[in-house]
């Protein structure tokens, strides 16, 4: 075993962001966007006058850059004020036209809380389990909807938590199989990994811009058959009566440039982050050769390491590499404020214990090589004192 | 071909050079761009303390605690939320909501879209002044009523509802009191606690923020309770989940910052503005207000031309940014509800337009609109 260097308890010259499945930092093109769109395209979209001409212009032009991006002949894009609003409407759209939703134990809080309301509004849904790799359960799937006639699925691409890719071809298939309507949460797979929809053909797909170095505060729905939306907010009438409200055009300029800019060297931004998470692990496991990689190790997404460091509390090694400036998260930042064992990895199968022991380190295309490779040796020194101390 | 003069404030507004300047710094890496909801980082809690900095400067603007405000992505969401949270959360103690017909279509489209849901809405029609009286209020409230919504100001006529003696109203007969102040913030004293108002829904668009982000003031004393109609992560107290976009917010708190410091500044020249406009077009005949100017804003102008047809008049005036109504219904070619809805005859609800102040609008630019206009209407009565 290779002998690790200690790094001392001060912060590091530059802090290293290591939370990008929580949100990514606007890139400088994206910012420019924004505030160009701030200063200069101020008109209200629904104005018949000239001064909305740009604001309805950027609208268009984000929604042919999302056709383009995704793949798709369709430009039925509907843009909501988060990933979270775009889920909600997607699953009331879907209960509205299924006869039950069938979804998975490791989902984003927006759906499963949505389900949750749904069910209360008498909408019958089912929750599949998934394997202890993160996978969901094709035969579970399978079983409801033999089970459930006119079902609708909601699956999320990738995991936000572990990673983990879901076998989202399988999963379509068998819903179209079936008969039953499709939507893909695609907040954690869109730029970090091929995102060809219209091979898929979801009924629906959401997507959120602070993912992939948009800004926060835009969120997206893609309807295949956007007379199947089920509105959650009404009056006005702007973008076809689908999502009223008049539209954050800044906002949605800085998506249209975050996508086109992620896209336009898709293969290489997912190699780097790959490269970055594959140093990265391999300096923790070369030094803490006992922690243990959680998901299904060959199919997660480029950038995300969920880490169990067994018989350590996963809040104290954050609060430690915290305070030295390496910036990491438990589990989803949606759900924070709770300190609770993460969902994810209790439906996995991990012990409370084993939960609460886990850490998430998620790269983006901003992070460089020394900072992974600095990272993974500080979170291994941390990860060996706390394991000293708790042991 | 010079951009056009820019009189179109209440359908949405410059943002803000200062706003816009708070919002870049909280969007670079270098900067605070972090998810607010992190909370085992710092840069989420810098995140965090930014986006409370910007709830009180929200909060102070119409004197309310800032855990009263609950941010929305604009006044729409704000009023949809305001209306089925509350009237579902208290289904059981009645299903009557109170409003009138020239509210904004937030408002309009989700009480109709409650009555499908089995919620019963009593619509009242405003006199002549788009103003709902108390009277007529305390007359249309039931046993079961839970619920009145009224709005500040008028978008399309720029009138002031008396919120004080409403909200009194509406107590006295056990329902609570929701205001659209998309129009009124900034413009007029929104105080929550002097007016007894219960829910307020805020835009920042109209008043020199960006758009995309609002917020709706929910009371804490007596608890005002809302269901949501987003859920997920559970944030802004499980009434609206969904990550928060902290730029958005900084720059809607800035706006209303500035708004506290230079709105009185910004009325006078608004009144200064709108003094001069009108003073413009005196000595043209056939010219008509719809808004009774005695219980009006300054910003808003909405005039009736006789003898011409509204939209060939807008087409006519290229050179002026206006509307014919609110924004949202332009591509309707229906005379204003509004309009209507205060018992103005047909011909003229079609032969009016709406002219509207802000904080950048420029004598010359009122001149212009004067020449432009006097022009038009000679050319189009010939």
């Amino acid at each position: 075993m290779r002998t690790y260097t200690f790094v001392a308890m001060t912060n590091l010259a530059q802090p290293i962001y290591l939370d990008h499945n929580a949100t990514t930092p606007p890139l400088p093109e994206v910012v420019e966007a924004v505030c160009e769109t701030l200063r200069t395209a101020y008109g209200n979209p629904s104005s018949g006058h000239r001064q909305g001409e740009p604001a309805r212009r950027l609208l268009q032009r984000a929604r042919e850059t999302l056709q383009s991006c995704l793949d798709t002949s369709d430009d039925q894009f509907v843009f909501t004020g988060s990933g979270t609003e775009a889920n909600n409407l997607a699953l009331r759209s879907l209960a509205r036209h299924g006869s039950c939703i069938i979804t998975s134990t490791i989902e984003h809080s927006s759906i499963l809380s949505s389900a949750t309301r749904l069910q209360a509004e008498g909408t019958a849904i089912e929750i599949i389990a998934v394997t202890e790799e993160g996978e969901v359960d094709l035969h579970a799937l399978r079983q409801q909807l033999s089970t459930h006639h006119h079902a609708a699925v909601s699956i999320q691409w990738i995991n936000n938590e572990t990673g983990v890719i879901q076998p989202i071809r399988e999963i379509t298939a068998l819903a179209r199989e079936y008969g039953a309507l499709v939507h893909i949460d695609a907040a954690q797979a869109i730029g970090k990994i091929d995102t060809a929809v219209e091979a898929l053909a979801p009924d629906f797909l959401s997507l959120t811009a602070h993912k992939f170095n948009g800004p926060a505060g835009v969120g997206v729905l893609y309807a295949k058959q956007p007379e199947l939306i089920d509105p959650l907010c009404v009056g006005g009438g702007q973008q076809s009566g689908w999502h009223a409200g008049t539209e954050n055009t800044a906002g949605i300029a800085g998506l249209q440039c975050a996508l086109e800019l992620r896209y336009s060297e898709l293969h290489e931004a997912i190699a780097h982050m790959a490269k970055l998470r594959g140093t990265f692990e391999q300096t923790v496991l070369d030094l803490c050769p006992w922690v243990r990689i959680n998901g299904l190790k060959d199919r997660r997404v480029c950038n995300t390491s969920n880490m169990c460091f067994e018989g350590i509390e996963g809040q104290a090694l954050v609060g430690r590499l915290d305070a030295q400036g390496i910036y990491c998260s438990q589990s989803s930042a949606c759900t924070t404020g709770r300190p609770e064992p993460s969902h994810v990895l209790r439906a996995m199968g991990l012990s409370e214990a084993q939960a609460y022991a886990s850490v998430r380190f998620s790269f983006g295309v901003t992070n460089t090589q020394e900072e992974a490779e600095l990272a993974g040796t500080v979170v291994a020194t941390e990860a060996e004192y706390l394991k000293r101390i708790f042991t | 071909m010079s951009a056009p003069v820019y009189l179109d404030y209440a359908a949405t507004s410059p943002v803000d050079p200062r706003v816009a300047e708070a919002m870049s710094r909280h969007l670079t890496q270098d900067g605070i761009f972090a998810n607010p909801a992190s909370r085992s980082h710092m840069p989420g809690w810098l995140a965090e303390q930014a986006v409370e900095g910007a709830r009180r400067q929200v909060a102070d603007l119409i004197h309310a605690d800032p855990r009263e405000i609950v941010w929305t992505s604009g006044a729409t969401e704000a009023d949809n939320l305001a209306l089925v949270g509350f009237m579902r959360a208290n289904r059981a103690r009645g299903r009557h909501l109170v409003t009138s017909i020239i509210e904004h279509k937030a408002i309009v489209d989700t009480a109709h879209a409650l009555e499908t849901e089995g919620f019963e809405v009593t619509w009242l029609t405003p006199g002549p002044d788009g103003r709902v009286t108390p009277t007529q209020l305390r007359e249309a409230l039931r046993d079961d009523t839970v619920l009145v919504s009224l709005m500040a100001v008028n978008n399309e006529l720029g009138c002031i509802h008396d919120l004080k003696a409403l909200a009194e109203v509406a107590h006295a007969g056990g329902a609570a009191f929701h205001v659209d102040g998309a129009q009124a913030a900034g413009k007029l004293d929104l105080d929550v606690q002097r007016l007894g108002i219960d829910l307020l829904s805020l835009s920042a668009h109209k008043l020199y923020g960006p758009k995309g982000i609002g917020a709706l003031f929910v009371r804490r004393h007596p608890d005002i309770r809302l269901e949501a109609l987003i859920h997920g992560g559970g944030h802004e107290r499980g009434m609206r989940s969904g990550t928060l976009a902290t730029h958005q917010i900084v720059g809607m708190g800035e706006a209303f910052a500035l708004a506290q410091q230079e709105g009185e500044a910004d009325q006078a020249h608004i009144a200064c503005l709108q003094t001069r406009f009108l003073n413009g077009l005196a000595d043209l005949e056939g010219i008509h207000r719809n808004t009774d100017t005695r219980v009006a804003l300054p910003n808003i102008v909405n005039l009736a031309f006789d003898g011409v047809d509204g939209e060939s008049l807008l087409m006519a005036l290229r050179n002026i940014a206006i509307s014919t109504g609110s924004a949202c219904n332009s591509a309707s070619v229906e005379p204003s509800y509004v309009l209507k809805g205060i018992g103005v005859p047909h011909a003229r609800a079609l032969a009016s337009l709406r002219f509207s102040f802000g904080r950048f609008a420029t004598e010359a630019d009122v001149d212009t609109a004067i020449a432009e206009l006097r022009h038009a209407v000679v050319a189009l009565r010939r």
